[in-house]
C-alpha cells in the first residue's frame, strides 16, 4: 500500500495549482479504483469510464477532501457512488440483503463457474467465485481484504454503520467460503 | 462458548477485532474443537485468497483521458521519480558549491583596499597580472572556505557514529533538494 500521507501532500499541491501532482495522484491510485469498479461491474470499458469519472469528480471536489482521512478511502467513496448510480441506471439488481443466497440476476456475469473449474488457477477461481456474489458483497470483500480498509473506513466509504459493515462482511465471507468449499478450493 | 458463538467470533478473529477475553475464549475452544479449527482455516484461505487478488491495470491513456475530460493540458512527467530526485540532488550540490564560492569571494573582496581599483584603471598591464594573481588567491580562498566548512562539520560530528553522520548528511541534502524542487517546479497551464 502506498504511503497515504504522500497522497495528502499531493492533494495540497493540486490545490496549489500543480497539475502534475494530480497526475501522480491518479497514477498512484488508478489501479485500486479501476480494480474495485471492474470487479463490481465486470465490463472493462465501462469500468474504465467510471474510474475516470471518479477521478474527475475527485478533482472537482478536492477542496472538500478532509486530509485527516486517507485519500484512497475518499476516492473509493466517490467510486462506490458512481458505480452504484451506473448500476441503477442500467437497471441492474444491486443487492437485496434478504435474498443474498439467490443467484445474481445480472446478465453480465459468468454463471458457469463449475464448468470451467479444471482450467482455473486459484486466483482466477476466487475471482470467478467472487463474480457470483452480489456486487455489494464483492465490493465489501475487496475493500476489506484487498484494500485492507478498517471497518470504520469501509463504513465511511459505503456510508453505512459499522455494525452493518460487520454483518455484511460476515455474510459475504460465508457465502464466498461456501462456494469455494463446493469447488474444493478450501477444505 | 459453544460452536455457534465461536463461529461468529472466528470472523472477528480474522479481522483482529476481538478483545482480549474473547480472544482467549476462542483460542481455548479451538484447541479442543477440530470442526471450528477447520472453519477458521477455511475463512483464512478465503481471506488470503482475496488479499492476493490481481490489481487490474487500466489503459495506458487513462491519465491523459482524465485530463482531457477535465479540459486541462496533460503534461506527464518526462523522467521517472528516481531520476528527477537524482537531478535535483545534483543541482542542489552544485548550488551549494556555488554558494560556498560566493561566500569565499565576499570574504576576499572585503579584504581588498579601495585605492587599488584606481591604480588598476591607470595601469592595465599591471592590472592583468594582478587579476591573475587575484584569481589564484580567490581559488585558494575558496579552497580554504570549503576546508573550513568541512572542518566545522567534522568538528560538530566528531565522535559520532557513521549512522549519525549519514543521518545529518541526509537531512541536509533533503532540505536542499526540497527547496530546490520548490523553486524549479514548472508552473501548470490551464486551457
Amino acid at each position: 500500500m502506498e504511503n497515504r500521507s504522500d497522497d495528502a501532500l499531493l492533494v495540497r499541491q493540486c490545490l496549489d495549482g500543480d497539475n502534475q501532482a494530480f497526475d501522480r495522484l491518479i497514477s498512484r491510485n488508478k489501479r485500486q479504483v479501476f480494480s474495485l469498479i471492474y470487479r463490481m461491474i465486470k465490463n472493462p470499458a465501462d469500468a474504465e469510464d467510471l474510474a475516470q469519472e471518479s477521478f474527475i469528480k475527485a478533482f472537482r471536489n478536492l477542496a472538500s477532501y478532509d486530509p485527516s482521512y486517507p485519500f484512497i478511502t475518499w476516492l473509493f467513496k466517490i467510486a462506490h457512488n458512481t458505480t452504484i448510480d451506473f448500476l441503477r441506471a442500467n437497471k441492474t439488481t444491486i443487492l437485496s440483503l434478504d435474498n443474498e443466497e439467490s443467484s445474481i440476476q445480472d446478465e453480465c456475469f459468468d454463471q458457469s463457474l463449475e464448468e470451467s473449474i479444471d482450467s482455473l488457477s486459484d486466483k482466477s477461481m476466487i475471482d470467478k467465485a467472487l463474480t457470483t456474489l452480489p456486487p455489494t458483497y464483492r465490493e465489501i470483500l475487496i475493500l476489506r481484504h484487498q484494500q485492507e480498509l478498517t471497518y470504520a473506513e469501509i463504513a465511511d466509504t459505503l456510508d453505512i454503520p459499522e455494525g452493518t459493515v460487520k454483518i455484511r462482511l460476515f455474510r459475504a465471507r460465508n457465502l464466498l467460503k461456501g462456494k469455494l468449499l463446493n469447488l474444493g478450493y478450501v477444505q | 462458548m459453544d460452536c455457534t458463538e465461536i463461529k461468529i467470533n472466528l470472523q472477528a478473529l480474522i479481522d483482529n477485532i476481538l478483545i482480549k477475553d474473547e480472544l482467549q475464549s476462542v483460542k481455548a475452544h479451538l484447541k479442543t474443537c477440530p470442526a471450528c479449527r477447520s472453519e477458521l482455516n477455511a475463512l483464512r484461505s478465503v481471506a488470503d485468497g482475496l488479499a492476493g487478488l490481481t490489481l487490474y491495470e487500466p489503459s495506458k491513456d487513462f491519465n491523459r483521458t482524465v485530463f482531457t475530460r477535465l479540459g486541462l493540458e496533460y503534461q506527464p512527467s518526462l523522467f521517472p521519480g528516481w531520476l528527477s530526485w537524482s537531478v535535483a540532488g545534483s543541482l542542489s550540490l552544485l548550488l551549494s558549491w556555488l554558494a560556498a564560492i560566493a561566500v569565499g569571494l565576499s570574504l576576499t573582496a572585503y579584504a581588498m583596499k579601495p585605492y587599488k581599483v584606481l591604480f588598476w584603471l591607470q595601469h592595465p598591464g599591471k592590472t592583468i597580472s594582478d587579476v591573475q594573481m587575484a584569481l589564484v588567491k580567490i581559488g585558494f580562498a575558496i579552497n580554504d572556505t570549503v576546508g573550513f566548512l568541512a572542518n566545522l562539520l567534522g568538528f560538530l560530528l566528531k565522535g559520532s557514529s557513521l549512522p549519525a553522520q549519514l543521518a545529518v548528511a541526509s537531512i541536509v541534502a533533503f532540505a536542499i533538494i526540497s527547496i530546490t524542487i520548490r523553486f524549479l517546479r514548472p508552473q501548470p497551464k490551464y486551457h
